[in-house]
């Protein structure tokens, strides 16, 4: 068993300290840190060998040391310690974020579209990993590795923060491409998305370069790369390819509780080992670092990273002079003492019957086509991709309907979910699609929607969807609406819930995909177009809205068989607002009425279902995580579980009392009295 | 009944028609007893039906707003009137102040202008169309408005007139505003913003005026048609989060029979809204007022049953109508799903409205300045720039205080420049960053004080005059005990406990001090006062690039001895003085909660239950009886049930006698200890409405 696998609660302890003070970091003891990862009961610590700024606590050959300790090597003095103590010592080292580097090197710095740096007027200087820079930061690597017995390496920052234009990447780009980097965004345009589609190259390149220094130097340490950054808009330039070069995937996520839920997903089944770890801040935002999360907000992040099968980790802030605030550690010991009592039953297989599928490759907006890169504002912010996932995971958590987060590492293995959902692909390749089109052939089913196949990986806005015969929709073009709806066919009305009808049909803030479906296949919603333009401030029907008016008798949802399998799509994506819950809910169950788990639990509470086959048992966890804490308790949730298997006994965890159920043909149902934050239970079966 | 017609009437409809007729079919289909079957079936007892739109159409024949031209001759406000009065529902008629596109497509001279003579709701740019016209106050668009709303209110026999949208929607330099203004304070209206400037403040306090006005020209011309109608303006513009750029003040209240306006906020804006109002309005009950709909621009998406019910019981808590807008279709028809998911609802909670009326007890009150509702930090910016502050930081002290106090279950109210006459009501008065202060409130705050009232006061509070004279010296420096000495130059700052209040500060320690991401004033205090916090820096200057200290954020490295807060006591009084807007900030609620504390901390209730739960209490001496109700309002619909929660009710020398639980008068058990009688409530959803009998 390597650290990783069996280190739940982790530890960072921020260092990104200047010298420009005198008294900074001349207070660091190694003995005090760790007497306060023990008091927080940590298993692992990611300690600082280089920090952002660019220097080293460590007598670096390689990068400026950092003056505070005066000579000492804290970070070799720490690592013993811990290793004395049995805590696991992961080396941080800062990639393409080196303040230093970028002071003394211009060559190396970020470059924007005007030749002006990214890190210019900013306390951050940012490296470009194309310039020389690469070598520096792979020969700290290499020092680092081979200079001390660790446990692991995180590499952290492996992004771009912006779109680099310097020589370096122009060079790059003329020899593998050829011609000027593109500065007008267009994702119709094969030169801007060669561009981009070199970005996630060269980044994954990099990474590559350091991690090999790593292997190369200590073959048995762990390297993990930031991995937080997998959903981010295109402008980072991070893919599914990045996770290759990290052992595990770890990350710190600072958003609502969809958002950890999505990723700790995406981390299961996207990292090369288990279990992912799940990081934030005990601070309640980075930059006020001595105001701490309130105790409750920290224990329900610890225990859904739990509910997930994810390690836990938490990130401190040392002070200037190199001391530590013993509160933090106080408090995050006395959550660590509630989960650590559930780490025995960790582990297993999650159970996935809807998985959404995250593209990696569509993080861009084609609302932006035609805007300079170098526009001001939040032009590049958005990604409707990755907001139609996020909506329909919600969706999924709201309604207790088991799912994952898949990307294309998952194209192999897609036969474990009984639904695939591609909320708006922005744009797929040919792999993808057959694999698709395989899974649903084999009798599989498919919910997409919008855009989902209608342009190439490469940019190429193609004349119908790529998956056309298994939506059985040709492609006809868009609205010019910008406000548009569907309305249920008649005698579907129950599809889309009670408040929807034919008359009050279901508004979308967004062009439709006009298309004409198959003579086989079937319609259940037809788009509907309001009165007037809703782009026209003349003429208009209403002050404050564009009511339905035009019916045009053309599918906006459609439902097709296909081989064993079948399809449904949907000409907008209703999955990402959260004005249409019912209706993606119930196209979904359309597909499939029934799953592994059914519960009528109450949106705050997540329930997560594991198989462990060697253990013969199923593990359920639930989580109610509320918006405002403390949480308030929830009473008697009824739970159903569907197994193949014959049912022993349902224990509570960690006392092991064990819970009444009731038997089905096809598993069991069980209440659990009361849930405050987190409980697990264990289903045995014969 | 004997009083007014509103005064029992807490369930009210209205139904938006804002529509054209660019189209023949739009209004073809309506139909008066289809429009008020709807309305009867959502179980409302009164409806707002439009006489004239935002559009600026009339849906009457009248002599003189332009007719909608579908309607044929018909009169539809007067059909639908008669079909109410056979079914004993009492109307409201609706017309559009200052929105008028008609009007304004037709008469350049009465348009809101820029600073560069452009109607500002014309094309200027692709983000500035709109299909609203925008008129202007100050031009002889007032004498249209005056004469369509004497025609109105001579034509029908209805029980009220609500004209919405009296506020400005931006600051206007059309040329009757710069003859005005050239006349009332001299030269030319500027253009900058600067609220220490008395020649901007002179701007925003002649638009204040000058729509309290306008406002009262309407009321005055509406009763002198029908004294007996009660007559609204929109009262949504008073607390706004527009902030200054809406003109509108205290004084638009006085034109009001009662106030009323629609809320599209989370649940501590309703609160807060519905407790100014409370204390503002002319007559009670107020109107709390929101869409059905998930938007307006979405209209045939619901809202949630659960939020639905959650907003309608909210407003009954603080004892309010409740008020629901749909849209009407184009054609004129109603969907109605809509207005059976109301008619659940109502049906519901009805039975409470016998019970409710009362003195809300409001032990703290948190003054809101609506002569503040702006942000110094635009002080320079031009006043059509980009960069303006999104939000008054007045504005959030106050959103911050009240929330602090929802949250933790004291009880609470909020008051404006009209009840400062009534001070002595309040154990506690709250002065969140007040940024503007006249004279006279300086006063009644000094007076209120001095006869033994507790006073918290942030920030800028008193430090600049009502007319944006900066003083040197806060005008409350006598009874702050302090006087003004600068600000930090840095703007990321740090509180720090002195000896003896660190259970106050708690997590936060002298070593690891509160942060603060903002700019604190410089104060020395007299003699006799008491610090309990010091103002504590960064190593660096935050805006520092090069020199820093660390790369996320600016730690804190040189503790001072300058005060971050001040204890001090003024005649019978006492004051706690904070250097910086703590309220504002939600980390920081419990430190400004320890210091409501530290001023008083006997309460009329306190309450074991979630945040989520809001509690308001009222006296009902004529009956006997405290009235206790309990709102739970999630952001998740459906909401998780409440369990387990207490409530303690002050006796103040009084005997309970009974407790119950209302509708059904099922009697509760309570135990009585330190003079407080406790009770336990029976789990609930949404709402619990509970009665403690005394003698």
């Amino acid at each position: 068993m390597t650290w990783y696998q069996k280190a739940w609660r982790r530890g960072v302890l921020d260092m990104h300290i200047t010298e420009d003070n005198p008294l900074f970091m001349t207070q660091y003891d190694p003995q005090r840190f760790v007497d306060l990862m023990l008091e927080a009961q940590l298993q692992s610590v990611v300690l600082y060998a280089h920090s952002h700024v660019g220097s080293c606590f460590y007598p670096s050959l390689v990068a400026p040391v950092h003056a505070g300790p005066d000579g000492r090597d804290i970070f070799g003095e720490t690592l013993a310690l811990c290793h004395q103590h049995d805590i696991a010592v992961v080396g941080y080292m800062s990639l393409i974020y080196d303040t230093l580097a970028w002071r003394a090197q211009p060559d190396w710095r970020l470059t924007k579209s005007d030749y002006s740096g990214h890190g210019d007027a900013s306390r951050y200087g940012v490296c470009c990993p194309n310039s020389p820079y690469r070598d520096y930061a792979a020969a700290i690597a290499a020092e680092l590795a081979s200079g001390y017995p660790l446990d692991g390496i995180r590499f952290d920052m492996t992004f771009w923060p912006g779109v680099c234009y310097c020589s370096h990447c122009r060079r790059r780009f003329m020899d593998e491409v050829g011609g000027e980097l593109p500065t007008v965004i267009d994702w119709f345009d094969p030169r801007w998305v060669a561009f981009a589609r070199k970005r996630e190259e060269w980044l994954v390149e990099f990474a590559a370069l350091c991690t090999d220094a790593v292997r190369l130097a200590a073959p048995d340490v762990s390297v993990e790369h930031q991995s937080s950054t997998f959903a981010h808009p295109w402008r980072f330039g991070v893919t599914t390819p990045l996770a290759a070069q990290t052992d595990f995937l770890q990350g710190d996520f600072y958003g609502d509780i969809l958002q950890g839920s999505f990723v700790r997903k995406l981390f299961h089944n996207l990292s090369p080992n288990r279990p992912g770890g799940f990081e934030t801040s005990i601070a309640d935002n980075l930059r006020d670092y001595t105001a701490l999360k309130d105790e409750e907000l920290l224990r329900c992040k610890a225990h859904a990273a739990l509910a997930d099968g994810c390690a836990f980790i938490f990130i401190d802030s040392v002070d200037p002079v190199g001391s530590m605030n013993p509160l933090v550690y106080q408090r995050m010991g006395r959550i660590f003492a509630e989960t650590q009592v559930y780490e025995p039953w960790l582990g297993g297989e999650l159970q996935q019957d809807v998985a959404v599928y995250l593209s990696t490759q569509s993080k861009g907006d084609f609302a932006d086509n035609g805007s300079l890169v170098s526009a001001a504002g939040d032009l590049h912010s958005r990604a409707p991709h990755v907001e139609a996932a996020l909506g329909a995971c919600q969706l999924l958590m709201d309604h207790n309907i088991p799912f994952g987060v898949i990307t294309r590492a998952d194209l192999g293995r897609l036969h474990r979910h009984q639904i695939v959902v591609l909320p708006n692909v922005l744009m797929m390749d040919e792999e993808e699609c057959n694999a698709l089109r395989e899974f649903v052939r084999q009798g599989g089913a498919l919910y997409a929607s919008r855009f989902t196949s209608l342009v190439t990986a490469r940019g190429h806005f193609l004349e119908d969807f790529m998956l056309a015969d298994v939506f059985g929709v040709q492609y006809a073009g868009e609205t010019t609406e910008n406000f548009t709806y569907i309305a249920p066919a008649p005698g579907q009305e129950a599809l889309f819930g009670a408040a929807y009808s034919r008359s009050h049909p279901l508004g979308l803030e967004e062009r439709q995909i006009r298309v004409v479906a198959r003579p086989e296949a079937q319609v259940p919603g037809e788009l509907v177009l309001p009165w007037t333009d809703p782009a026209d401030p003349w003429r208009f029907a209403s002050i404050h809205n564009n009511p339905p008016g035009r019916y045009t008798g053309q599918p906006a949802i459609v439902h097709n068989r296909y081989g064993a399998g079948q399809a449904i799509y949907v000409a907008g994506d209703i999955e990402r607002a959260e004005t249409r819950p019912e209706l993606f809910v119930n196209l979904l169950r359309h597909l499939q009425p029934t799953w592994s788990f059914a519960s009528d639990a109450p949106k705050p509470v997540e329930i997560t279902l594991f198989h462990q086959p060697l253990e013969r048992r199923w593990l359920v966890n639930l989580i109610n995580f509320q918006q405002a804490l403390p949480n308030i308790p929830v009473h008697d949730i009824q739970v159903r579980l569907r197994i193949p298997q014959q049912p022993a006994r349902l224990l509570q965890q960690p006392a092991g009392s064990e819970l009444p159920t009731e038997r089905h043909d096809d598993g069991v149902s069980f209440t659990l009295p009361r849930l405050d934050t987190f409980a697990m239970l264990t289903l045995e079966y014969e | 009944m004997t009083g007014p017609w509103y005064e029992n009437i807490y369930r009210r409809a209205v139904i938006d028609q804002h529509i054209t007729d660019v189209n023949a079919d739009f209004l073809a289909s309506f139909d008066a007893e289809h429009y008020v079957g709807m309305v009867r079936r959502s179980n409302a007892q009164a409806m707002f039906m439009y006489a004239q739109s935002v559009v600026g159409q009339a849906f009457y024949p009248s002599q003189v707003a332009p007719v909608h031209a579908n309607l044929n001759g018909r009169n539809l406000p007067q059909e639908v009137i008669d079909e109410a009065r056979r079914h004993d529902l009492k109307v409201v008629l609706y017309m559009s102040l200052v929105w008028d596109t008609w009007a304004c497509r037709n008469h350049d001279d009465w348009k809101v202008k820029d600073t560069h003579g452009r109607g500002i709701a014309d094309n200027i740019s692709s983000t500035q169309k709109s299909r609203a016209g925008l008129c202007c106050v100050n031009s002889p668009y007032r004498d249209y408005t005056r004469d369509l709303t004497r025609e109105i209110c001579e034509t029908f026999d209805v029980e009220g007139i609500r004209m919405d949208m009296t506020f400005w929607p931006r600051p206007c330099y059309c040329r009757h505003c710069r003859r005005r203004y050239a006349e009332e304070v001299g030269g030319e209206i500027p253009e900058i913003i600067n609220w220490e400037d008395p020649r901007w403040v002179a701007f925003q306090r002649c638009r204040e005026r000058w729509m309290a006005e306008f406002a009262e020209r309407q009321t005055r011309t509406a009763l002198a048609a029908n004294p007996a109608l009660s007559v609204e303006h929109q009262a949504s513009s008073i607390p706004h989060e527009a902030g200054w750029r809406f003109g509108v003040d205290s004084r638009l209240a006085l034109q009001n029979t009662y106030l009323q306006g629609d809320f599209y906020g989370g649940t501590i804006q309703g609160s807060l809204v519905r407790k100014l109002f409370y204390n503002l309005s002319p007559n009670r009950p107020v109107g709390f007022e929101t869409c059905v709909s998930v938007s307006l621009a979405n209209y045939t998406a619901i809202k949630p049953r659960g939020l639905l019910e959650a907003a309608a019981c909210s407003a009954m808590a603080d004892g309010c109508a409740f008020i629901y807008i749909t849209c009407i279709d184009p054609v004129g028809t109603l969907e109605p799903t809509t207005y059976e998911r109301m008619g659940e609802i109502w049906g519901r909670t009805r039975h409470y409205e016998p019970h409710m009326g009362g003195e809300l007890q409001q032990d703290v009150a948190v003054y809101y300045s609506l002569n503040s509702k702006c942000n110094f930090a635009d002080n320079g910016l031009h006043v059509e720039g980009s960069g303006q502050a999104s939000s008054s930081s007045h504005t959030d002290a106050v959103v911050g205080a009240c929330r602090a106090l929802r949250d933790s279950h004291v009880p609470f109210g909020v008051i404006c420049d009209t009840s400062l006459d009534q001070l002595s009501r309040h154990k506690v008065i709250v002065l969140p960053d007040v940024l503007m202060m006249s004279a006279e409130e300086v006063s009644a705050f000094r007076e209120y004080v001095r006869q033994g009232g507790k006073l918290y006061a942030s920030r800028n509070t008193s430090l600049v005059t009502r007319d944006g004279y900066r003083q040197d010296d806060f005008m409350l420096n006598d009874v702050f005990g302090l006087h003004y000495s600068g600000e930090t130059v840095e703007d990321f700052t740090y509180l720090a406990p002195v000896e003896g209040s660190d259970d106050l500060f708690a997590p936060a320690t002298r070593r690891h001090p509160a942060g603060l991401d903002e700019i604190q004033l410089i104060v020395k205090p007299d003699e006799g006062t008491t610090t309990l916090a010091t103002i504590t820096l960064p190593y660096t200057v935050p805006a520092d690039s090069i020199v820093f200290t660390s790369l996320h954020n600016d730690p804190p490295g040189f503790p001072t001895d300058m005060p971050g807060i001040v204890r001090n006591e003024f005649g019978a009084g006492s004051v706690i003085y904070v250097s910086s807007g703590i309220e504002r900030h939600e980390h920081l609620q419990d430190i400004f909660l320890g210091l409501i504390r530290e001023l008083c901390d006997d309460y009329s209730f306190e309450a074991d239950a979630p945040p989520v739960v809001e509690v308001t209490l009222f006296d009902q001496p004529e009956r006997g009886r405290l009235l206790a109700n309990l709102v739970n309002f999630q952001e998740v619909f459906p909401q998780v049930p409440v369990h387990d929660a207490r409530l303690r009710l002050a006796l103040k020398g009084r005997k309970a006698t009974r407790a119950i639980l209302l509708p059904a008068e099922n009697e509760l058990e309570f135990s009585v200890a330190d003079g407080m009688a406790e009770i336990a409530v029976p789990p609930f959803e949404t709402f619990a409405m509970l009665a403690l009998e005394y003698e």
